[in-house]
Order: C-alpha cells, then structure tokens, then sequence
C-alpha cells in the first residue's frame, strides 16, 4: 500500500469522529437564501418559450397586412369601360362639368352606368329604324313591280290550289308568327307577281287578284297544280334577277322577323316552281324544324311528300 | 446544479444535504473556530447561489464547490495575517511546508472512550501543517481525487502526494500511540 493511499484504520476513526454538522439555523438561513435568489430572478430561465405568443401574434399581424396590400381595390372592370359606347363619352365630354371632387374627365361611375343605357336605348331605336327602312324598301320594290302592265297583273289572278288557305285559316296557322303579316303578304304578292309572269295565262274564269298593294292576303297564285311551264317571254332577266332578290330578301326578314305558315309555305311553291328544288328543300327542313310534328299537318299535301327523300 | 439555476429551488435543497456536513467540516477543522467557521460556511454557500447562472459542468460539482470553499479560507487567512504562503511545487521546500506551524490544539473537548480515538485524530489533523490537512480534508472529506486536489490547490499531483504522505504518517503514529496507551491502560 502506498503511503498516500487511504487507510482503512484511519477512516473508520476519522468517520467516527467526523459527526460535525452546521447549526440547523444557518441551514435554514441558507436555504431561505437561495429560494430567495431564484424566486427573485427573472423567468426567462423558466420559461424558455415566452416569446412563443408574441411572434405568432406578429406573424399573423404581418400576414395580414400583406394580404390586405395585396388585395387589388375594387375597381370598375375593363370591359364595362372598353363598352362604354362613343355617344356616352361624347356626351360625358359635352356634358357640363362635374363637381371638383369628380374631375371634369371622370363621369362618375352611376353616371356612365346610366349613359350606357341611354346609348343601349338608343342602339336598340337605331337598330328598330333600320328595320323599319328595309321594310320601307321592299315595300317600295313591292309598289314598283306592281305598276308593271296591267295584261301582267291579269296574270296574277291564281287558279285556287289544291288547298287554299281560307281567311280562318290563315288566321289560325299564323298564330306562332303573328308579327309582319301585312308586309310578308304585300312581299309575297310582289313575287307572286313575277312568277306568274312566266306562267302561262290562267283560267280565265277566274276573276282578277286585287292589287297587290291590298292588305288581303294573296290567292294562292303560285299553286304548284297551276303551273303550266309557260317559258317567261317578257322580262325574263329582271323577273329571275327580282325573284333571287326577293329570296335573298326573304330569308334575311325571315332571320330577323318570324315568318307566318302562308307566308312559308307560299314561298316553297314559287321555289319549287321557279326550278331551285334545292332551295325549296332547305325551306321545307327549315319549315319542319320550326313546326315540328304539326309541320305535316300544316304543310299541303303537295308539299308534304316534297323534300323527303323518296320524293326526290 | 444545473437545474437550481434553471429556477427549481428542490434541486439546491438536495446539493446542500449532501455536501453541508463535510464543506462545514473542511472549514471548520482548519479555522479552529467555530464562529468563523460558520461564516466562511455561509460565505461560500451564498457564493455558490449567486455564481449559479454561470456553472458549467466541465468538472465534478464537488471540485466546484470546494474550489469555491478553498478560495473563501484563503481569503480569510490572507485578510487575518495567518497565512505564510510558500511556493509548495518546489520540493526542496518541502521541508518548509512541513515545518510549517501546527496549529493551535482545538479546545479541550469531553473525551469519550468510544470517541476517543476520533477526537485523538481530529486532534492530530489539527496539528498537520495546513497543506497537509488541506490534502487530507479534501480527500477525506471532500472525496476529491489526487489529480482534483491538485487542480484545486493549484499544485502538482506528486506534490499532492507528498502532502497526504506526510499528513497520514503522522497520523498513524497518533493512532499507534493511542492503541499503546491502550494497552497500558489495561494493564
């Protein structure tokens, strides 16, 4: 053993001896001391996190202004102001000034609303005249042809047709369409007019059609059983020329204004008669798809089986 | 000790039960007086709580603490005049430090036979010369390692050696003189 090293001897007495303990009120004197020291010292130690609440709170406050920054104000949308038509601006420009808060440049946005619908009233009138105006025309050309010769108008008188539409019946087939029935009719007799140029003369039994300036409508005058073939022998390039026109015309009113059963099925004839199969097919899908199931029961009997393709 | 400075006041209740006896035994086996055995005491317990904030378990809590006891009672015997400071890592000094004056005998205490052979011992511990009952108060009351008491009082280990070479030679012989004057008694 080295000298250096413990002997047992020696700490079993040195333990024996060694009982000194410090009084029990320095003890408590120390103790109380050091709650002391920790009690009064910050919490920081303790709470590691309290800064935890205070940066959610600020994350949430700077998410939410950023959100609100880039949030784009409301503004008037592009395309109300790209439709603004011109007589609105003309006029907000001609208009007296506005109030300094406004801007003399910048209607405010309840009055370009209500000078937009001002200009839509005024498109809407504009569009109404411009109807009115082609009707005028046709009804012009209308007048036009009826003054050609009276041995031309002697011809306008139709043999009846196989089914001629009584006044009742006019009346009730023309219920869907019950708009612009003079003027189709006036339009009509016009082109009744021409193709009975080409006809052959009819019976002459048969008393004269009024004028075709009469708001009656129209003796079927382009019956299809009446049709001789008479080659056309006066006028024939005006009539063709003024026949296409009044097709082309017709099927341009028919777009814009709904055209009566008569009216429809008056064309189909002249079609037809006139040798532009094609063209009276087309009528006669058009017709079908606009009646429906009651298209046959409207259609004469020489016109239901036409357009089908047995008939053809 | 690191949960006392993190704020639970439980953890420095436990450290001063297990520590209090032999840091008050350590100081009071060389102060020789009871009194200011108990301020030296009191002193380095409230050092202990203010440096708590900068503890850093690099080394045992013990060397810590009785660092902080060491340095307490060498502050005392500066400021009293009682401390003769001799360079100890020399070892022709050596006979310096053990000739250094023994120190007063504590006061005569009522001597049990079945306690006599500690209060002999206590008595012969405090006669060693102070580096000598330094090394040996700190191995036996602190459990300090030779390397650690070396470290604490600033010395060498062999140094620490020599020290607790000397402190128990002595000591032996008080103990055999105890047990020869045994003996006799008996006879």
């Amino acid at each position: 053993m080295n000298e250096h090293e413990r002997d047992p001897r020696i700490d079993a007495a040195w333990r024996a001896a060694s009982r000194d303990e410090p009084p029990v009120a320095l003890d408590d004197a120390i103790r109380a001391a050091a709650r002391r020291a920790v009690d009064s010292a910050p919490q920081r130690r303790r709470d590691k996190h309290w800064w935890y609440p205070f940066a959610a709170a600020a994350t949430v406050a700077v998410i939410a202004v950023g959100l609100l920054q880039l949030t784009p104000p409301e503004q008037v949308t592009p395309a109300i102001v790209a439709d603004a038509p011109k007589v609105a601006k003309q006029e907000a420009a001609s208009a007296p000034p506005q109030s300094n808060a406004i801007g003399p440049g910048t209607p405010a946005p309840v009055d370009v609303k209500k000078k937009l619908a001002a200009a839509d009233e005024r498109a809407e009138s504009a569009r109404s005249n411009e109807r009115a105006q082609k009707l005028q025309r046709q009804r012009d050309a209308a007048d036009k042809l009826s003054q050609m010769p009276a041995q031309d108008s002697a011809r306008n008188v139709a043999a009846p047709a196989e089914t001629p539409p009584s006044a009742s019946s006019f009346a009730r087939r023309s219920e869907p369409f019950p708009a612009a029935a003079p003027e189709a009719a006036r339009r009509d007799a016009a082109v009744a007019t021409e193709a009975q140029g080409r006809l052959q003369s009819a019976p002459a039994a048969e008393p004269a059609a009024p004028p075709p300036a009469a708001a009656s409508p129209p003796a079927a005058g382009v019956a299809g059983g009446t049709v001789t073939g008479a080659p056309l022998e006066e006028k024939p390039l005006r009539a063709k020329s003024a026949l296409a026109k009044d097709a082309s015309e017709a099927q341009v009113q028919a777009k814009t204004q709904p055209r009566s059963v008569e009216d429809w099925i008056k064309l189909i004839r002249e079609l037809r008669s006139a040798g532009r199969i094609d063209e009276a097919t087309k009528e006669i899908a058009a017709f079908r798809s606009a009646y429906g199931e009651r298209a046959d029961s409207l259609l004469p009997a020489d016109l239901r089986a036409f357009g089908t393709p047995a008939a053809r | 000790m690191l949960a006392y400075a993190a704020g639970d006041p439980s953890a420095f209740d436990a450290l001063y039960a297990r520590h209090k006896g032999g840091v008050y035994r350590y100081l009071a086996r060389q102060c020789r007086q009871a009194g200011i055995a108990d301020e030296l005491f009191q002193d380095v317990w409230m050092n202990l709580i203010r440096a708590r904030a900068s503890y850093a378990p690099t080394a045992k809590f013990t060397t810590w603490l009785y660092r902080l006891a060491h340095n307490r009672m060498i502050d005392h015997f500066r400021s009293s005049g009682h401390l003769t400071l001799v360079s100890s890592d020399d070892e022709a000094h050596e006979d310096a430090v053990v000739a250094l004056p023994a120190a007063r005998a504590s006061e005569p205490e009522p001597l049990a036979h079945n306690r006599e052979l500690g209060e002999r011992l206590r008595a012969a511990v405090t006669t060693l010369p102070p580096a000598q009952r330094e090394a040996f108060l700190l191995q036996r009351e602190g459990e300090l390692s030779l390397a650690e008491i070396a470290a604490l009082t600033g010395v060498g280990v062999e140094t620490v050696k020599s020290r607790l070479r000397y402190a128990l030679s002595k000591l032996r012989a008080e103990l055999i003189d105890l047990e020869d004057e045994a003996r006799e008694g008996r006879r």
